[in-house]
């Protein structure tokens, strides 16, 4: 018989909450990014993606994500509905804890990770295609690989793959998914033409709450109140300062300013980065790695602004590569001297994980960019992706949602 | 399946299909907009488009 912990149970409970707040956050760092004209559909993208997830996890796809294992590669239909996912723990996730709280806790990441994507697609998806999209990705990418990784059993969790919070199912997933509905949508009329951000405050006020909600996410990851849990807590919250500070002096040094939108920038990619490593490295490890990730990001902006894919609020440079390089350096710095159920990575004499991250990076990319590809073509049957250009031309709050975000 | 999940999933497959009879609808509902604010939007529009 398993035992109830109440400061576990309290902790996740709480941290659920912050994660849930991640994504309405989400929706406001994205609606201030975004011209005036789209920022209601940007916000509403965020908070259909938490309602519609919401009841698709409990109906399928958390069983599809962590049920009784299949080869594997998907967890069966045997909690369909959250059927046996009530109040006593489940020891192979979380001993201390109820199955329901960590079911929960997990219905968080799946909700924000398709919510991430639609900032690839802001200002031209129509919202009937956004939302056949959703559900689609949720259950065909998201729910799979979240139990490659996190499933017991799953086939990348059997290798030793470490993704502490994240970086990997959530990040990884939702950026290469970004790059691809980018590609296959084209670019915004007039890219390039004064698409400027409509509210800085709001982008600012949207990414801080995201920074807190992070704190959910990662430290909440350890599953416990414990001391892996406030070690999770201090790496999220360097990371995210470093990846701010290193991204906002780029930008002072190459654009002559520290503007607002790159520091900003800057801190989710730490956060993005850390989100793998947050419970394997230590807290000098945490600011190397953001740091690092910043620049590489900033790097990625850049290039992706050379090529003709208008991945709109740069999700795969920022959660893309971010993850990317976040779960490969956690295969460098990770130590089992802040979490023996981790591993030692490269740094402590262990090259064998950072093959094992390589590996986990590499199946999420192909997977999740081959059928992210196959969704959009299915999605096109029966809806077009696109909105007409006389309704992107008036704007997604007219057009998708006869609103108007601000009456002056 | 209990009778309660059976029903929790008619209820979700409804939406969806009522969504996506929505989503083959002409969505552009203007009347509902302000229409001195339509404006501004269509003036911006045209000057950013060129």
């Amino acid at each position: 018989m398993q035992h109830l912990n109440a400061g576990d149970t309290a902790w996740v409970l709480a941290a659920s909450a912050l994660v849930m707040l991640m994504t309405p956050a989400l929706g406001f760092f994205y609606g201030g990014l975004v011209r005036q004209k789209n920022v209601l559909s940007t916000i509403m993208h965020s908070f259909f993606a938490l309602c519609v997830i919401s009841v698709q996890w409990v109906l399928w796809g958390y069983t599809l994500a962590f049920g009784p294992d299949w080869h594997g590669l998907i967890g069966s239909l045997a909690w369909l509905g959250f059927a046996g996912v009530g109040a006593a723990p489940n020891a192979d996730y979380a001993a201390t804890i109820p199955h329901a709280a960590f079911a929960l806790f997990q219905m968080m990441f799946a909700v924000i990770t398709p919510a991430l994507i639609t900032g690839a697609f802001a200002e031209r998806k129509k919202f009937g295609a956004f939302v056949l999209f959703t559900l689609l990705w949720a259950t065909f990418v998201y729910d799979p690989i979240a139990h490659w990784v996190w499933g017991h059993g799953g086939w990348l969790a059997q290798l030793g793959t470490l993704d502490f919070a994240g970086g990997t199912v959530v990040h990884i997933s939702s950026g290469v998914a970004a790059l691809v509905c980018a590609w296959v949508l084209g670019p915004r009329i007039g890219l390039g033409k004064g698409h400027q951000p409509h509210d800085r405050t709001m982008m600012l006020l949207g990414a801080s709450l995201v920074w807190f909600g992070w704190f959910g996410f990662n430290a909440g990851s350890a599953l416990a109140a414990n001391g892996l849990s406030a070690i999770a807590f201090v790496n999220t919250n360097v990371a995210a300062a470093m990846g701010a500070l290193v991204w906002m002096t780029i930008t002072w040094w190459r654009e002559k300013a520290p503007n607002s939108v790159g520091t900003a920038a800057g801190a989710v990619a730490g956060l993005v980065a850390i989100t793998t490593a947050a419970g394997y490295v230590t807290p000098a490890a945490a600011i190397l790695i953001g740091g690092i990730a910043a620049a590489a990001c900033y790097t990625a902006v850049r290039l992706r602004e050379r090529m003709r894919v208008d991945d709109a609020l740069d999700v795969f440079p920022v959660h893309g590569i971010g993850g990317t390089v976040g779960a490969l350096l956690t295969g460098i710095f990770a130590t089992t001297a802040i979490n023996a159920a981790g591993a030692n990575g490269l740094a402590y004499g262990n090259p064998r994980q950072f093959l094992i991250q390589l590996l986990a990076v590499a199946a999420s990319w192909t997977y999740t960019a081959v059928a992210t590809f196959v969704i959009l073509k299915v999605v096109m049957l029966v809806v077009p992706l696109r909105v007409s250009e006389r309704e992107e031309k008036l704007g997604l709050d007219a057009s998708q949602h006869a609103e108007a975000a601000y009456v002056v | 399946m209990d009778i309660t999940l059976a029903f929790a999933f008619a209820s979700f497959a409804a939406l969806a299909i009522a969504w996506a009879v929505a989503a083959r609808r002409n969505p552009i509902v203007l009347s509902a907009v302000e229409p001195v604010r339509m404006n501004r939007i269509d003036g911006e529009a045209d000057r950013m488009a060129g």
